[in-house]
């Protein structure tokens, strides 16, 4: 399905289409390219799938639809969908049925939109390569050896191949972003604030954003426009967002010193200088910035991480929901149950982070580690706001690296994490950001530019994205 | 700073993780490299007073969002084991 969602609106109104029609073409295209690439890991039940049928056509109608009326659209496994399975690719909800709708859900099926299915991703979101869903890697549609990038593998993949227009992810330190790019498509992960995260399983909540999927700029814009707003159900969600104007003078700042770095490709770095390039032929100012604590970024968003996933993943304990195995060689019984299902149900890496969050929020380390991570998020926060007063935007590129092999970074954790180095800053401090694909590198593997701006500043990222796009 | 398998075995205790012998090697090794990378954090100076002020609480009016039972069938649904409404566990006292 290559078509912009416009596209897609006008062949509904002209009557080219139905909405049927493109729920079984988008049926078609994934049963035909799934099986390589794993981007899916089930279908919404046909009884979610024809009701959305049947209000999508109402809607069409009636004159009242929106721009994802009878859109298909697929979700990334931790958004929860009332009735349906969910089970953030992991072994611990392998059989969880959800029992409300996550606020994001609640506004795509009143907008119309056809929820299809549930999209691949590394287990509860951990990872940059998929490569930790229980359920097998997603594989990247322009080279099925790489990764698809993570952890919204899934979600990124199947846009990218053309099995629907858009889809959601969520983004806690680059999982949007970066699969967007070594997919090469576009991705945007929204202000903290901006879209409710309520019904998204939590991971950092301090950092968790939902945000979108396109093939192009318009796209991502016009399915943000949908999930965004306040909501009552997340504290954070913002209810007075300030109008954030579209600057006209356009200048962009880059921190040099922080992209060129070693590790950084030769082929990514020389792709980003061309990117400046082209956006200062079509007008934009390009400046050097300095924010002094952005090398400081990645080990505060590691340790602000695992200290949030240790008391998140608290609540699979084997008693509520989701998988619950006996340890009949416990001495303690209902220990047992607690140790057993946590260490049978969930993967390594999740496993790792919650143990090293446990380590920085035990008394003997905390200022150490969590009570220092937060003074220094601040201070970035402090420098981003400031840089932000002379310029409309930042650029970088969005990971260092193109796709990598799959089994490349598996066995080495701290080399996955390295290569988050210029997506976690984002989250650290709130702002939002979009991954605009740039280029292919010599063996065709997407490349892509990164552009922050200000907290509530998307219009501005819309902007320069529409811009970039005409030019690249 | 070394993290060392006493920690380990210590955290593990702590977070409900049993982490099997032939994986202890390999848990420690990653966790030290990762746990040396991210204490970096500490050649920054500063004070606690400003990681503070950024911070503010959000409460909603207490009032009630959800009638009382409307969630109890679907929610007791996925309790792994119930009996009349009530969530099953172990055996906790003896």
């Amino acid at each position: 399905m290559r078509k912009t969602l416009q596209q897609i609106q006008e062949e509904l109104k002209n009557g080219t289409t139905t909405v049927s029609a493109l729920v079984e073409e988008a049926h078609t295209v994934i049963s035909e390219k799934d099986e390589s690439i794993h981007a899916i890991l089930g279908m919404y039940s046909n009884d979610l799938i024809e009701s959305q049928i049947a209000r999508a056509e109402q809607m069409l109608k009636d004159g009242t639809a929106t721009a994802l009326t009878g859109v298909p659209i697929v979700l990334k496994d931790n958004i929860v969908v009332k009735g349906e399975r969910a089970t953030a690719a992991s072994k611990i909800l392998a059989d969880y049925t959800a029992v409300y709708d996550a606020t994001v859900v609640k506004k795509l099926k009143e907008a119309g939109a056809i929820l299809l299915g549930r999209a691949n991703m590394d287990e509860f979101a951990m990872g940059g390569s998929t490569e930790n869903s229980a359920f097998g890697v997603t594989k990247n549609p322009h080279d099925i050896t790489r990764v698809a990038g993570g952890s919204s593998g899934g979600s990124s993949a199947v846009v990218a191949y053309g099995g629907v227009p858009v889809s959601l992810g969520s983004d806690t330190g680059g999982s949007i972003r970066q699969p967007a790019s070594f997919c090469g498509i576009v991705g945007l992960k929204p202000t903290y604030g901006a879209v409710s995260r309520y019904g998204l399983m939590a991971m950092g909540s301090s950092l968790d954003q939902i945000g979108p999927f396109a093939t192009c700029v318009d796209d991502v814009e016009a399915v943000f426009n949908i999930i965004k707003g306040a909501d009552d159900l997340d504290a954070t969600s913002i209810k007075d967002i300030p109008a954030v104007p579209v600057n006209s003078r356009k200048k962009i700042g880059v921190p040099r010193s922080f992209v060129e770095r070693e590790g950084i490709d030769p082929e990514v770095l020389e792709n980003f200088n061309a990117s400046l390039e082209k956006l200062k032929s079509n007008g934009y100012e390009i400046v050097d910035i300095q924010l002094e604590h952005l090398e400081k970024a990645l080990s505060v968003y590691y340790v602000v991480v695992f200290a949030e996933i240790s008391s998140n993943m608290s609540r699979y304990d084997g008693i509520r929901y989701g998988l619950s195995l006996k340890d009949e060689n416990a001495s303690n019984s209902m220990l047992g149950v607690y140790f057993k299902t946590r260490t049978d149900g969930l993967g390594d890496e999740v496993r790792r982070r919650i143990l090293l969050g446990t380590y920085v929020l035990s008394s003997g380390y905390y200022d150490a580690y969590y009570n220092k991570a937060n003074i220094v998020r601040a201070m970035l926060r402090e420098e981003f706001a400031s840089v932000f007063k002379d310029v409309d935007a930042i650029a970088m590129p969005t990971s260092p690296i193109p796709a990598f092999k799959i089994g490349e970074k598996s066995h080495d954790p701290l080399a996955m994490y390295l290569a988050d180095i210029f997506t976690v800053p984002i989250n650290i401090v709130g702002v939002p950001a979009i991954s605009l694909p740039s280029g292919v590198t010599k063996n065709n593997l997407p490349l892509s530019l990164q552009l922050i701006a200000p907290h509530f500043g998307e219009s501005t990222l819309f902007s320069i994205g529409r811009d970039f796009e005409k030019i690249s | 700073m070394s993290f060392t398998l006493e920690e380990l075995d210590n955290l593990s205790q702590l977070a409900r993780i049993s982490i099997k012998e032939e994986e202890k090697e390999k848990m420690l090794h990653d966790m030290q490299a990762i746990l040396g990378y991210v204490s970096e954090i500490n050649e920054v100076g500063g004070t606690t007073a400003q990681a503070k002020e950024t911070h503010y609480n959000i409460l909603r009016e207490d009032v009630i969002t959800h009638l009382p039972g409307s969630n109890t069938e679907a929610i007791m649904h996925e309790s792994p084991d119930s009996e009349d409404g009530y969530v099953k566990v172990e055996q906790v006292l003896k």
